[in-house]
């Protein structure tokens, strides 16, 4: 049946012909009809076709800069600083700009899926997920005190989403440790240098501003370190910038690996 | 399979003549529910904003939701067999998926808005709807037919204008 198909040869002599024509004809080919879906009752603060912004705070790391979401019937288009907010002061950097894509990436994780015979992943209806995760609770309850079975996977909720988890594994008897963040750019050797130097286990603040000279090992806190959006603005206005007093070291190559050293 | 072979290029070559000219006038699109723009804007004397309620605020005029359809028509004429689809569209929760009749391509920039405060009447631009039972393309949509009315008007001639 190799014969039904239209060779490459062909394909290029009939869109060499059909481009011809319409050059000939003088416009471009009509595209297919689109389709227009009405709202089924239309909500009451989105107008189609303007733009409804949202002051929201970026998760693309620890740093959380407050930016604008534009949204177009409700859903997000564009993310952009939020220029009353003290971290980012108006400005995003490319990880915040790129969050967007994790929202609409064509490989996300769409719905609840459990392991098959097979070992594969496979979609389950939330009604179902809900009650097989209702039924392995109930099991850890049923066990009565400490309940050494559950684990709390999460990204870094430092707010009332995160006092709202701890309070949800303490009503299972469950530790600290039981509750598992996913933090990329993990700080726990700077809480950990923190807690010796001053007795407190946080992430101290550099003001990088103030900084006439700069020595970083392996900081790059014009890329990803802690809060790079902040330090880049207050690094930029420093006298170390200025007078080009500052080194850094660093085990791969930096891209900003621009400044002089002393 | 000599006559397969010939026959994908022909459609090829039918398909660029017949879709090359955007305007020859349109065939109208076929539409889920045979609405009439005469009986409701013609007979009933109905306003376009009073479905079409963006029109004056916003880029795009807006497809009536179809709460506002049977916001009437659970009271008028709600036997009538076209009318009983609009009903049942509202209750099911599907709202009715119509055909696209009139577009600007996207490298365009069009406000409905910035046209009905210029005064504009909706008839400009979509013809007599009022007469019309099948909705059909009326204007060409072509950059000259923008600009000769641009001209006329003294509307605005930049490149931004439209293109930004």
């Amino acid at each position: 049946m190799s014969e039904d198909k239209l060779s490459r040869r062909d394909f290029l002599q009939v869109a060499g012909a059909a481009g011809a024509v319409g050059a000939a004809a003088g416009c471009s080919p009509t595209p297919a009809v689109q389709k227009l879906y009405p709202y089924l009752t239309p909500p009451e603060e989105i107008i189609p076709g303007t733009p409804v912004f949202y002051r929201t705070v970026c998760r693309g790391c620890a740093a959380g800069c407050g930016i604008t979401a534009k949204t177009r019937e409700g859903r997000v288009i564009k993310l952009e600083g939020n220029p009353d907010d003290p971290i980012g002061r108006g400005a995003l950097c490319a990880r915040g700009q790129a969050t967007l894509q994790e929202l609409y990436a064509p490989d996300r994780i769409t719905g609840p899926m459990a392991k098959n015979a097979q070992g594969g992943w496979a979609p389950i209806s939330w009604d179902d997920a809900l009650a097989r995760v209702a039924q392995a609770l109930a099991k850890e309850r049923e066990k009565g005190g400490r309940s050494s079975g559950i684990r709390f996977l999460t990204r870094p909720e430092p707010g009332s989403a995160g006092a709202l988890q701890r309070a949800f594994l303490a009503s299972f008897q469950a530790d600290v440790s039981q509750r598992v963040v996913l933090e990329p750019f993990d700080a726990s050797a700077l809480r950990a240098a923190s807690q010796l130097l001053y007795d407190r286990p946080e992430i101290p603040v550099f003001d990088l501003a103030q900084a006439r000279t700069v020595v970083s090992f392996g900081a790059d806190f014009l890329e990803t370190w802690l809060s790079p959006v902040e330090l880049t603005r207050a690094f930029a206005s420093s006298l170390a910038c200025r007078k080009g007093l500052s080194a850094r070291t660093r085990k791969q190559y930096s891209v900003t690996r621009n400044e002089s050293v002393i | 399979m000599q006559t397969a072979r010939g026959a994908i290029p022909a459609a090829f070559l039918l398909a660029g003549l017949l879709g090359a000219c955007g305007e020859a006038p349109p065939t109208p699109p076929p539409q889920p529910v045979a609405f009439s723009h005469k009986v409701h804007a013609g007979a009933n004397a109905i306003g376009c904003t009073l479905c079409h309620a963006y029109a004056t605020h916003s880029p795009v005029a807006g497809i009536p939701s179809a709460a506002r359809c049977a916001g009437c028509h659970k009271f008028v004429a709600k036997d009538k067999p076209e009318v009983v689809k609009v009903n049942q569209a509202f209750e099911e929760g599907k709202p009715l998926v119509w055909n696209r009749v009139y577009r600007v391509p996207d490298h365009v920039y069009f406000t409905h808005e910035r046209h009905v405060a210029a005064g504009l009447r909706c008839q400009q631009c979509h013809g007599a709807v009022e007469t019309m039972d099948v909705l059909r393309r009326e204007s060409p949509l072509t950059m000259g037919w923008c600009v000769e009315c641009h001209q006329d008007r003294h509307a605005p001639l930049d490149c931004l204008t439209c293109h930004k």
